[in-house]
């Protein structure tokens, strides 16, 4: 009952934590000037009521809300393939330096790939179905994590590997009890770091390749000469990113509520 | 235009250069001097005084390259005015009667400095013309749907039609497909070059002409270079294949459905070139003269079909081999507004467009 409440409290606290929305003001004064100023239609500035038009047109049509889930899908597995990959190889090289100097330069040379110079390759391999979206989209966001944990990995202090060996912890056990609890911070760091990775590289794919989802509805509104929904589509994205980072934001918060504060070098 | 000026040369061959430059520019070297004592003057190409001081030598080079180079700015009056004009084209065969009077020098004969640049995407040309360029590319669904959209612009000189008996453009599948024809296209994957674009919107009339609802089907984008390996691959089940790649597909062995334009109607639209609305109502000389070289350019091409295919190489970076079996694509250069409305019914069946569009507007009146 009382740890029920504690989360609870917990959840507020984080909530209250995220930035305030009049973080937003500026944008809202800033389209709300657009609106006064833009006096009849346009075919490349309209007004944001315009906007607002263009994504009910496309909420009627039916399109909007296959697409946008089709996004949020693949964003959200990506984000977890990548975590959970990222996790597995940075942790691997991290805890043996051997093999991180050995693949090394093999990570630097794929990590230089830009991602849509990776799509051809992958259609034709893959296809065009959400296989292919996936792997280019964890290829491009996985960096961040593996980076970050592998190089909290190398850093989990060396007191802590002492406690492991004075304990006579199995490798299990030491990965377990000690380095993964050190090197969940920065796993969480290097996802929110990938998270908008993700974002832009699956629009990325979606423009490219058409495939279902917002990207597809921009590049499709943006052939259309349909700016009106391009800008809606825009702004729904910023807001979806927005969205999706603060609801990343509580959940770290909320996670991490049992770890210590970070642990200086220098107090040892 | 007459410039005097006074330099100290080096040498004779340096005098000598620089008299024949100014004599070629129109010019008439009039004085060249080193000293007051050694000043000569001359009529034409006249005699000089030795300096060997380096910074008078790079001072009169200075000087007499850029006289030059300001001479053939202001062009000497013995030349015509052009009229400056920008196009940009798409290195697709469809626009080879522009390259054709460009290189042959046809345009210059009528009149227009025409300076010419490749784009890959004709639907982002709309809203470039009265910003970079005066003449653009463009299809019918795509002309349509920028004017609904509020884009001020109209049709000016026609270009290709696609006929029965010159097909360009081709549905082709794999040849030990199961697919015989458009019927059975039902929930299959179609290749497309560009989603919205005017070889897709055939293909989505087709199959609603065929009974298929055209969005049982799933249509990706995918460039030309890339639908022989992706067909091949089986990513998609059928590719929309534009010259040279339709003749290359077929070639190796895969099966046409036919052309996917044909479904629209027998002899049909195809390809046209837009201005912006005020420059075209502000420079009829000027289109009138883009119809005429290209006339003339078809003309030549008929006349030389060889040189045409060595202009086309040039034009479009393909191979040789490639270029000699590619067919010259059917030119007409006057436009009808009716067939226009064609395809604004085609586009309001399929639900692309909501409002009608008087074709008549879409059309420049050239008189």
């Amino acid at each position: 009952m009382r740890y029920t409440r504690a989360w609870q409290q917990y959840l507020k606290l984080s909530v209250a934590a995220l930035p305030p929305a009049r973080g937003l003001l500026p944008l809202v004064v800033l389209l709300g000037a657009w609106q006064l100023l833009q006096s009849g239609k346009s075919p490349y500035f309209p007004p944001p009521s315009d906007w607002w038009n263009g994504l009910m047109l496309l909420s009627k049509s039916g399109r909007l809300y296959p697409a946008l889930s089709a996004t949020t899908i693949t964003l959200l597995l990506g984000l977890v393939l990548a975590a959970a990959v990222g996790t597995g190889v940075g942790l691997f090289i991290g805890v043996f330096p051997r093999l991180s100097r050995a693949i090394g330069p093999l990570l630097e040379f794929l990590r230089a790939i830009p991602p849509p110079a990776i799509i051809p390759v992958a259609i034709l391999f893959l296809g065009y179905d959400e296989r292919m979206k996936l792997t280019v989209v964890v290829l491009a966001a996985i960096w961040p994590i593996l980076l970050n944990t592998s190089s909290a990995a190398e850093r989990v202090h060396p007191l802590l590997l002492d406690v492991a060996r004075s304990f006579r912890l199995s490798a299990v056990d030491r990965m377990r009890l000690i380095i993964l609890p050190s090197v969940v911070p920065a796993i969480l760091l290097g996802i929110r770091v990938a998270l908008p990775v993700t974002i832009v590289v699956t629009l990325l794919v979606e423009i490219l390749t058409s495939i279902e989802g917002i990207g597809a509805l921009m590049i499709g509104a943006q052939r259309n000469f349909q700016s009106s929904q391009v800008y809606g589509l825009l702004v729904l994205i910023g807001l979806f990113g927005l969205l999706v980072n603060n609801i990343f934001a509580v959940f770290e918060a909320i996670l991490l509520r049992r770890w210590p504060p970070k642990i200086q070098s220098e107090n040892f | 235009m007459e410039v005097g000026f006074f330099f100290w040369p080096y040498n004779r061959a340096l005098v000598e250069n620089l008299a024949d430059r100014a004599d070629r520019c129109g010019y008439d070297m009039i004085g060249i001097a080193d000293t007051r004592k050694e000043a000569v003057c001359v009529g034409f190409k006249g005699g000089m005084v030795a300096q060997k001081s380096k910074l008078s030598r790079s001072l009169a080079g200075l000087i007499a390259g850029v006289v030059c180079i300001a001479a053939e700015f202001t062009a000497p009056v013995t030349a015509a005015k052009l009229t400056p004009v920008r196009a940009a084209y798409i290195p697709v065969v469809s626009w080879l009667p522009a390259w054709v009077a460009k290189e042959k020098g046809i345009f210059e004969a009528n009149g227009l400095d025409v300076t010419l640049s490749v784009t890959q995407n004709l639907s982002v040309l709309p809203a470039t013309l009265g910003r970079q360029f005066d003449f653009a590319p463009s299809t019918p669904p795509d002309l349509i749907k920028a004017v609904l959209a509020g884009i001020d612009v109209v049709a000016v000189a026609g270009q290709g039609i696609e006929t029965k008996d010159n097909p360009s453009t081709h549905l082709i599948v794999r040849k030990d497909s199961a697919i015989t024809g458009m019927q059975d296209l039902k929930g299959k994957v179609i290749a497309a070059p560009t989603l919205g674009a005017i070889i897709h919107v055939s293909v989505l009339h087709g199959l609603k002409k065929n009974g298929i609802d055209p969005n049982s089907i799933r249509a990706v984008e995918v460039p030309f270079p890339n639908m022989p390996d992706q067909l091949k691959a089986g990513n998609v089940d059928a590719v929309e294949a534009l010259e040279p790649f339709a003749g290359q597909l077929l070639a190796a062995g895969n099966r046409s459905l036919g052309d996917p334009l044909l479904s629209v109607s027998d002899e049909v639209l195809y390809t046209f070139w837009i201005s912006e609305s005020k420059w075209a109502t502000d420079n009829h000389a000027v289109i009138e003269a883009w119809i005429a070289s290209l006339n003339q350019a078809k003309q030549f091409m008929d006349a030389n079909p060889e040189e045409a295919r060595a202009i086309l190489a040039k034009y479009t970076k393909l191979p040789e081999a490639v270029v000699q079996k590619i067919p010259f694509v059917t030119y007409r250069f006057s436009l009808d507004p009716r067939d226009f409305a064609v395809w604004v019914n085609v586009l309001k069946d399929l639900g692309q467009i909501t409002r009608s569009v008087d074709e008549n507007s879409l059309v420049v009146k050239l008189k």
